[in-house]
């Protein structure tokens, strides 16, 4: 099977090229897998990050055939050849699949993500519900496991076009933060929410539902920011 | 020259031990500087987290009646899962830390744990080990992008992608550590008051393993270098039932434990269709993992299974709505293209946990060596364990804060540390003869470990590893080279830094395996096939002395829970 | 709106073909109040969600909040003007009638200014509709992956863009071209008689697409929000239902188009 893999490393190369590898493919192998091939059997130069291999610490997000993929959840029977493996689009690239993830997790702190329900200098003592029911929980519950590993921002076209659109993944943080019953409509986020890179920037596009290994839909996220900010 | 940078403590490792400490630490007003070789809460084993383990050992059918009862209860399971090795009074303390302060604090931090009406934690009825959370079954990955978030929101300097390389020393107490960023190829030395040594498991070191790159057992030869002991590390803990290929999926564990909510068990079947385990046939067993081992190990010597394959899980014999609802298998078997209902997955043994490491003080986490702290799986307390890490983080911050306040910043003794640098940078070499690529000699490392000490070992098979380890030392590790002139993210650098930490790790992991002559839980002995609990109910602690390796025993302590049996058929004990 | 305009495409492109609307027939029609009042809130809301979409598209292309500000105030200003001449034509409607000059008639550069915008405006949408299908044709011949064509989404959106870009350039051409109605009506019969020109033929049957789909692909938005739908799969096959009926819409005016030319 043949691997067309975008190779750029910026302290030396002009522009990034294709270098194509024929890959020795055995049953169900995934990308991941295939690369770790390339960097066993052909080419040592290449680099590209993984951690987990089990699709938990998003560490291999990249561009496969056109889509964001975690390489080692991507099984190669269900990719058409010639594979074209990329870097994640709209991040700097520090060599060949390896990305400045930086912007990205600068985006998701605009959002202040953290929990805050707890921390006295927002909200006063006792103001979570004292039992939580699961039922309240079931969006919460369905777009919180986020591994944060960029597909979805990579994804977007939005991001792409508007360097001050925070992204799908921030913005579903906000989401999942806004509609926990135990915590506090915090001033801040509201802002960033509700501000020029916020859910009002996006249109909608829907690439990163189609996107996000997870199962993550942070489209309704940011569509249920709006209504919540409209009812509001 | 390298760039310094200076902590009141230092911090290497990145997963739930190094993030707990980190945060307990910068709340006591100290700074704080992490050293993580991959991602933050992301590269560890401690993600792939299955569920939250309530402690809580399996009961009959019902919660144990008193408090003091779930404690014996505790403590004869943790016993019995680090087969009578672990510290057992640190064992304790860990569980208590679990109820205490494990739990609530992580809810406090936004964790969502269901709770009944009373407040109290639901927990898996009939076998009460599992509280129940937000996305069951991946609490490992939740916990650890909580943890994040907590040092981000702190500001704490962490060091991503940069990989501690050794610590230095001066005036015989640890000052610090020299580190090398991959990312950007530069090479940083930090400074600090105290060091948390906090890396993680040694579980790389064979072809099949569940650990991430990043275990590549750097803490233990770190730490053994400047003087530490190591103490069980011939006890590796093996997965039996994880999936057999293709390789990014051996990461994959089919947990024999019941399924969450349910009594239900997978069952094992050899090459030929035949049923040779089933959990539910082994009466309150606490530690089915091991148990697997020793049902396997006799297909396999009957021929009827290998060790990287040939054998089977089954979840087909369950009803289909409790293995739909037990998702957190379920979707990744689909992912393989295979229908759990219907049919078997083929499965390997691979290296999982450590059950030995780095020897510390269990009550405050301290090493033999002045200024350097462990903790989490690297030291030798017990095997893991979210819950237990993060009590080691918590306990090693507040010993270490209390330990330097008011201390000024150490003197670093710069021949050490120009020594250390310089035997990092000459990895960095494009052209020596022969040329062999960092990747290919961990590959023959790896190797060597998987042919020759793998579960079913002998003083034979031992001896044979020991001999081609020492050739891959003289013959090629000298002739490692970097594949690109580029020094941006190269591999091939740190990889060729691990190559050597790896050799010696493996070799210090054979001699104690060559030095312990039964067989006990996670280690198996062909020629020793006994477990001896009247002579080898001892811990095998080794430390450098003299430019060479000397071990000694010393014992046990059993003071909650011990074993009934003097000397037992290895196959016939459930430890 | 979407009724509105809508209704106006009906008329304009189902039962008529363009070409065949002389000065006579809007003066008809302005000739009741009801029919005026109809183009003046159609005029006012295609204007302000032209603005809309020129502010959304500004604030990606353009980084400075002082050339913001400038750019929005400009289409601001542009709109302004624009409806006040709309306003204008539509308040003055009914006084003109029939082929004759009136007072701006002496101003032939008007129609071939407007027609020169117009030509120029269907050979920017002919290069870009060719980008598109240039992008299509590397993404089904695989001989690699260029941008981010693979997401159905990534084409909704696209469309969406270009279709209201399109729409926004028509908009005002049409406006200034109509504002002649009640001041210079014979120019605006040779105006309209020269959209009968075969280069913009397909510019017309593109018009009515862009119409039909950016207001479909509006409902389809709204629609999927509304109804709070979790699955990718929706957006994929919501957007697939709005390609067909945006298709099996535009059949008909294309048949009436084919029908009218001379």
């Amino acid at each position: 099977m043949i691997f067309r893999v975008k190779r750029f490393d910026p302290t030396c190369d002009r522009r990034p090229s294709w270098r194509a590898y024929t890959v020795d493919v055995r049953p169900k192998m995934s990308v991941l897998d295939g690369l770790f091939w390339i960097l066993e059997h052909a080419d040592s130069t290449l680099s590209f990050r993984y951690s987990c291999r089990a699709g938990m610490c998003g560490s291999c997000a990249m561009v496969v055939n056109g889509r964001e993929a975690l390489a080692c959840r991507l099984r190669l029977a269900h990719v058409a050849a010639p594979v074209h493996v990329e870097p994640l689009r709209s991040l700097p690239v520090i060599k060949d699949l390896v990305v400045d993830m930086t912007p990205f997790f600068e985006k998701y702190r605009a959002v202040d993500p953290f929990y805050r329900a707890e921390d006295p200098a927002v909200t006063g003592p006792a103001a979570a519900p004292a039992v939580v029911r699961p039922e309240s929980r079931e969006l919460v519950d369905l777009q919180l496991g986020c591994i944060s590993c960029g597909a979805c921002y990579s994804a977007c076209p939005v991001v792409a076009l508007n360097p001050e659109f925070l992204g799908p993944a921030a913005l579903n943080r906000a989401y999942v933060l806004s509609a926990d019953e135990r915590e506090p409509a915090a001033g801040d986020r509201a802002a960033a929410i509700l501000g020029d890179g916020g859910v009002h920037a996006c249109h909608a596009v829907g690439n990163c539902v189609a996107a996000c290994p997870v199962g993550i839909n942070p489209l309704l996220s940011i569509q249920l920011l709006r209504k919540g900010a409209t009812d509001r | 020259m390298a760039r310094q940078v200076d902590a009141d403590l230092l911090i290497i490792g990145g997963g739930g031990a190094g993030a707990k400490a980190a945060i307990e630490a910068h709340d006591l007003g100290l700074h704080v500087v992490m050293l993580v070789k991959g991602f933050l809460g992301r590269s560890g084993c401690s993600i792939f987290a299955g569920n939250l383990n309530w402690f809580g050992p399996p009961g009959d059918g019902a919660r144990p009646r008193s408090e003091a009862e779930r404690q014996k209860q505790t403590l004869e399971f943790l016993a019995k899962y680090t087969h009578y090795l672990g510290d057992q009074e640190y064992m304790k303390n860990a569980a208590r830390f679990t109820f205490d302060h494990f739990y609530p604090w992580l809810e406090e931090r936004g964790l969502y744990i269901l709770r009944d009406d009373d407040g109290a934690v639901v927990v898996d009825l009939p076998h009460g080990t599992q509280a129940w959370a937000t996305k069951m079954g991946m609490s490992g990955q939740i916990i650890m992008d909580m943890m994040r978030k907590e040092i981000f929101r702190r500001g704490i300097l962490v060091l991503e992608e940069t990989a501690a390389t050794s610590l230095l020393t001066a005036g015989g107490a640890v000052v610090g550590a020299a580190a090398l960023d991959y990312r950007r190829g530069e090479q940083i030395v930090v400074r600090a008051k105290a060091t948390i040594l906090a890396t993680g498991h040694s579980n790389y070191l064979s072809l099949r393993s569940t650990g991430t790159r990043e275990g590549t057992a750097a803490g233990w030869v770190m730490a053994f270098r400047v003087g530490c002991a190591l103490q069980n590390i011939e006890m590796q803990w093996y997965h039996v039932s994880d999936v057999a290929w293709p390789r990014s999926w051996m990461r994959l564990h089919l947990y024999p434990n019941p399924l969450p909510g349910t009594a239900h068990q997978t069952r094992l079947y050899n090459r030929d269709g035949e049923l040779f385990f089933d959990g539910t046939s082994v009466p309150r067993n606490p530690v089915p993992y091991i148990m697997q081992l020793k049902a396997l190990v006799q297909q396999v010597r009957a021929g009827k299974a290998r060790l990287d394959g040939g054998y089977y899980t089954s979840y087909r014999h369950i009803e289909p709505e409790v293995v739909r609802g037990h998702i957190y298998q379920t979707q990744f078997v689909e992912k393989l293209g295979l229908d759990p209902l219907r049919d078997v997955i083929e499965n390997g043994v691979t290296w999982h946990m450590n059950v030995g490491g780095i020897r510390v003080n269990g009550q405050t986490m301290q090493s033999d060596v002045p200024g350097l702290y462990v903790a989490g799986s690297v030291s030798a307390l017990v095997t893991g364990g979210l819950p237990n890490v993060m009590y080691d983080g918590y306990v090693a911050a507040r010993h270490a804060a209390d330990e330097i306040r008011g201390r000024p910043l150490p003197r670093l003794d710069q021949s050490v540390v120009e020594r250390d640098l310089a035997r990092v940078a000459a990895y960095f070499r494009t052209d020596p003869e022969g040329r062999l690529l960092p990747a290919q000699v961990i590959k023959r490392i790896r190797t060597v470990m998987w042919e020759h000490m793998n579960y079913i070992k002998s003083d034979a098979t031992m001896r044979r590893g020991l001999e081609r380890l020492q050739r891959i030392r003289q013959e090629a590790l000298p002739r490692m080279h970097v594949g690109s002139p580029s020094r941006r993210f190269s591999y091939d650098w740190i990889e060729a830094v691990d190559a050597e930490d790896m050799l010696d790790a493996c070799e210090l992991m054979i001699r104690f395996s060559l030095h312990r002559k039964e067989s006990r839980g996670g280690f198996f002995r062909e020629d020793y096939p006994i477990t001896d609990n009247a002579r080898w109910l001892r811990h095998i602690v080794g430390r450098l002395e003299n430019g060479a390796l000397r071990l000694e025993e010393l014992p046990v302590d059993l003071r909650y829970a011990k074993p009934a049996e003097e000397v037992a058929d290895f196959f016939a004990v459930d430890y | 709106m979407v009724v509105f305009v809508l209704g106006h495409l009906f008329i304009m492109h189902y039962q008529h073909v363009p070409a065949s609307t002389g000065a006579a027939f809007v003066g008809r029609r302005w000739a009741g109040a009801a029919w005026r009042a109809f183009d003046w809130v159609l005029l006012a809301l295609a204007l302000s969600h032209g603005v809309a979409g020129a502010h959304a598209v500004l604030r990606e292309r353009v980084r400075g909040p002082r050339a913001r500000t400038v750019l929005d105030g400009a289409a601001v200003a542009g709109a302004t003007i624009f409806a006040a001449l709309g306003t204008l034509a539509v308040a003055a409607g009914s006084r003109a009638a029939g082929g004759s000059p009136g007072p701006l008639s002496v101003h032939a550069w008007i129609p071939a200014a407007l027609l020169g915008g117009l030509l120029a405006l269907a050979t920017l949408t002919y290069l870009a509709l060719l980008g598109v299908a240039a992008a299509a044709a590397a993404y089904v011949l695989r001989r690699f992956p260029a941008g981010r064509w693979s997401y159905p989404g990534q084409w909704a959106f696209a469309l969406n863009r270009i279709a209201g870009l399109g729409v926004l350039g028509f908009l005002l051409l049409h406006v200034a071209d109509v504002a002649m109605v009640p001041f210079a009506p014979d120019l605006y019969d040779r105006t309209v008689a020269g959209y009968a020109l075969p280069y913009l033929a397909p510019m017309e049957i593109l018009l009515v697409t862009a119409v039909v789909y950016h207001a479909l692909n509006g409902l389809r938005l709204m629609a999927l929000e509304a109804l709070d739908r979790r699955a990718a799969r929706a957006h994929v096959l919501s957007f697939a239902v709005v390609v067909v009926v945006t298709a099996l819409l535009v059949i008909p005016s294309v048949v009436v188009l084919l029908q009218g030319r001379p």
